[in-house]
């Protein structure tokens, strides 16, 4: 069980749910240049640790490249427990 | 907001790339302690690799942020910045093509003593590079030759 990679994937898809809500929404440009780093760094976070863990060529790290959702994807592949909030 | 985005550029350049370099540079002579024979440094050494990883993938933060930063502050084509971050993809090829996988090499300590004990040389070169390539940088950031907004 990998925690970083559950929290990386969340973090991931939640802060593409935020950019994309404040886009159609508020348009708030402080959100959107502070939640992209954000995100960038997650999504990037996500691919790192399932290369790490499964290598170049597997499955689970072609999926990771998927934006938003590719943490996710890898991380149940790897056989992760889903992550709830209630523990 | 070009504040905000450099002072978490700075933070997490301190904080990950900082531990990094100083663990890094310590792995190398205690494998060769720990090749030796020496029990305390076959026990510290995967606490060494342990925040090489964890602090690398922290450190991810570091060239986005700045990324963020330079695009918000409307230098992202400035010669300093375009050569930082060609710098920045090699030192994160060497660390995570070469630094990385040679301490993990280590750790698992399969294979002859003798090839082992070469390794930690071809492991500390590496990692001369990686801690090179961040140091320019660094200074880069700071000279910032060629910059339109001064020092």
């Amino acid at each position: 069980m990998s925690v970083p990679l559950r929290i990386a994937a969340t973090v991931e898809l939640v802060s593409l749910v935020v950019l994309i809500a404040n886009r159609v929404t508020v348009h708030l440009d402080g959100v959107a240049a502070l939640v992209g780093p954000v995100h960038g760094t997650a999504y990037l976070a996500a691919i790192a640790l399932t290369v790490a863990r499964a290598g170049w060529r597997s499955r689970a790290a072609g999926l990771s490249l998927v934006p938003g959702v590719g943490g996710w994807v890898a991380a149940v592949l790897l056989g992760e427990r889903p992550y709830r909030l209630s523990g | 907001m070009s504040a905000v985005l450099l002072a978490v550029h700075v933070l997490v350049a301190i904080v990950a790339i900082g531990p990094v370099c100083v663990a890094a540079s310590m792995f190398p002579p205690e494998a060769r302690r720990a090749l030796g024979d020496d029990p305390g440094a076959a026990a510290r050494l995967p606490v060494l690799a342990r925040i090489c990883r964890t602090y690398a993938l922290v450190g991810i933060a570091v060239p986005v942020f700045g990324l963020a930063t330079a695009s918000s502050m409307g230098v992202l084509t400035e010669p300093w910045v375009l050569v930082s971050i060609v710098l920045t993809v090699a030192a994160a090829g060497v660390l995570a093509g070469m630094v990385l996988p040679r301490q993990r090499v280590l750790l698992e300590g399969a294979g002859p003593r003798d090839a082992l004990a070469a390794s930690t040389g071809r492991l500390a070169a590496a990692t001369g590079v990686f801690n090179l390539l961040w140091a320019v940088v660094t200074v880069l950031m700071i000279v910032r030759p060629g910059s339109s907004t001064g020092v």
